[in-house]
């Protein structure tokens, strides 16, 4: 096993009733890059995701960040550990304003999360760190807006502004572009190209030239199995890969296929 | 948006402080003690999301055990009251172990099972006193000195213990704890993703539920000299969701009016026997269908929409000015 690498994943395999969802997977994230996992719908993209963060228990194979084994953990743990993920759904606390979404990423760093007969008003202390980080984010002015309000695109820009503020040194990304206008979509290419600066970045993405100008490495997977692996123009050649891709009604990704490299 | 929970508390203290004037003072006491019961549920229901259908195991056996420290240790009564308390604080230990990391109905399913083990180990002990319970718990003075024979000086005392543990929870909601818990009924699984072990603080917030509603018990006991069964049935268990829904689940003071209004109505339709129980049915239904959010969550609603339209009214009126 690469100690090097920021995740690792050996033989990872993951059961669900009468089926084999993933199907020993060999993953290895390098450590300070942009990782791109890809893949038709169905492909057990977001179930990979779920098992490398612990939301999910394998059936078999080991799971290592930073070359300690997190197998066994509880999902909570494995963030605490520094490995943060987020959903293909928008997570935000819908009822909460865009200080007080962020303040809760940070708040876990004061000690005082279980402290019931504290006022509240002792977490202004980072008032100003969660100000900065949603100014860092574009979304500077409007926090105190509730974010049940904001447009779908800044819903996921807030997620990664919460995210952020754990400062985590791995973040995983599951598809933080969907759905959302070639504005957004810039918008959210440039933080995650920021962020990537001082940490690792997994990603699920299905548009395929954000994942070409984004990253580094690229895995394939297709029905719960790598196919293959390595930069974006020597994936995007792989006939297993473009047969993959044709092979499913998922015909906005094959264009994008064809056309990203064509 | 303003808020306005301190003042309002601040004047229905006040009202409560003249009450006794106009108002038979054990009603009242009855009143503030189950309202406090309710109080301690809608921590649970109102603000993690968690419907405990086995509350009345902390209210009901809390209330056995201030009462037989008392009258057969010879206890005295502050130190019964805590003495209870303490004791439904370990049984909602024990009880948010088992049931924390069950789901919705499940959760509800595991809490009734528990109540009920409790319910048939309360009426197989000898210490309970079986159907009769424990009858005629002494009043002892509080502290030693203070007299609490007379039902006006007790209920005072028993207005405190109230006002204590609506701050209590008041705090508890409104505290970085809070804000967690908040965010856990908001969206759990991303409340996991940010590192919070989300069992734990719902541990937290049920043992904090149990322990009040265990001090509500505790207190009963000792406003009505009696322990019995009827305080760990799963009716009453019934009887503060029933409190909680009518008064507004998740609201500050529902569970005081839920309270008020179900005690003032047994109280009133005391004379139709069984009959009361369908009566609750059918507010219960009417809640459910017509009243969602029970009585003071829908006046907070309406004034939510009165200011609004105000607001919205001032935008109107100032828009000539930014057009011309
Ligand atoms: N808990 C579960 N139990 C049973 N089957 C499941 C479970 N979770 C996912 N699956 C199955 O896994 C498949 C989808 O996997 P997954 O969501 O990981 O794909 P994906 O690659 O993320 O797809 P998409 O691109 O649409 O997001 C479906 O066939 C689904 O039925
Ligand atoms: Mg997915």
């Amino acid at each position: 096993m690469d100690k090097s690498a920021a995740i690792v994943t050996e033989s990872l395999v993951k059961d669900f009733k009468g089926f084999r969802a993933v199907d020993n997977v060999d993953l290895t994230v390098r450590r300070g890059t942009i990782h791109a996992l890809i893949g038709p719908n169905g492909a057990r993209k977001t179930t990979c995701f779920n098992l490398i963060t612990k939301f999910l228990q394998p059936t078999s194979g080991r799971i290592y960040l930073n070359g300690e084994d997190i197998t066994r953990l509880a999902p909570a743990s494995v963030a605490r550990l520094g490995l943060v993920r987020s959903f293909q759904i928008s997570a935000t606390f819908p009822h909460l304003t865009l200080l007080e979404n962020v303040r809760i990423a940070l708040q876990r760093q004061l000690g005082t999360s279980f402290h019931f007969w504290r006022s509240e008003t002792s977490l202004d202390a980072l008032n100003a760190r969660a100000i900065e980080i949603l100014h860092d984010v574009g979304l500077g002015g409007s926090e105190n807006l509730v974010a049940a309000e904001l447009p779908y695109g800044r819903k996921r820009v807030l997620e990664i502004a919460t995210t952020l503020a754990l400062e985590p040194e791995v973040m995983l990304l599951d598809e933080p572009m969907a759905g959302m206008g070639r504005e957004d979509i810039g918008r959210i290419s440039q933080l995650i190209r920021k962020a990537a600066k001082s940490r690792t970045v997994l990603m699920v993405e299905h548009n395929l030239s954000v994942v070409a100008d984004l990253s580094d490495t690229i895995t394939v997977l297709a029905r719960g199995r790598v196919i293959a692996e390595g930069p974006y123009a020597a994936v995007s050649q792989n006939p297993q890969v473009i047969e993959a891709y044709m092979g499913t009604t998922d015909t906005e990704s094959g264009a994008a296929l064809r056309g990203a490299h064509g | 948006m303003k808020n306005y929970d301190m003042p309002i508390f601040a004047a229905l203290i006040a009202i409560l402080l003249v009450a006794p004037l106009a108002i038979y003072p054990v009603f009242l006491m009855k009143v503030l003690c189950f309202a406090l019961f309710a109080l301690a549920f809608n921590l649970l229901i109102g603000y993690v999301g968690l419907l405990s259908f086995g509350h009345a195991m902390f209210f009901g056996f809390a209330a056995y055990v201030s009462a037989y420290t008392v009258k057969a240790w010879g206890w005295p009564t502050e130190i019964g009251i805590l003495a209870g308390t303490g004791v439904a604080a370990v049984l909602g230990l024990i009880a948010g172990l088992i049931a924390i990391r069950r789901q919705g109905i499940y959760f509800a399913m595991v809490t009734l099972a528990l109540a009920q083990m409790v319910f048939f180990f309360c009426l197989q002990a000898k210490f309970t006193g079986g159907e009769d319970g424990i009858q005629a718990v002494p009043r002892r003075p509080v502290l030693g000195f203070i007299d609490i024979t007379s039902d006006i000086h007790f209920y005072y005392l028993v207005l405190a213990i109230f006002a204590a543990g609506f701050l209590i929870i008041y705090r508890t909601i409104h505290s970085p704890f809070g804000q967690v818990l908040k965010a856990i009924r908001e969206n759990e699984p991303r409340a996991i993703s940010l590192g919070y072990h989300v069992d734990r603080y719902k541990l937290l917030a049920f043992v904090l539920s149990a322990t009040l509603a265990g001090l509500a018990g505790a207190t009963k006991a000792i406003v009505f000299q009696l322990a019995s069964l009827t305080d760990v049935t799963w009716q009453m268990s019934g009887e503060v969701v029933l409190m909680t829904l009518v008064g507004g689940m998740g609201t500050v003071f529902g569970p005081i009016a839920g309270a008020a209004v179900i005690i003032t109505m047994q109280n009133y339709l005391a004379g139709f026997g069984e009959w009361v129980l369908v009566i609750q049915g059918v507010i219960f239904v009417i809640t459910v269908l017509l009243f969602r959010r029970g009585i003071v969550g829908e006046i907070a609603a309406l004034a939510t929409r009165l200011t609004r339209g105000r607001g919205e009214a001032g935008h109107i009126a100032g828009n000539p000015a930014t057009t011309s």
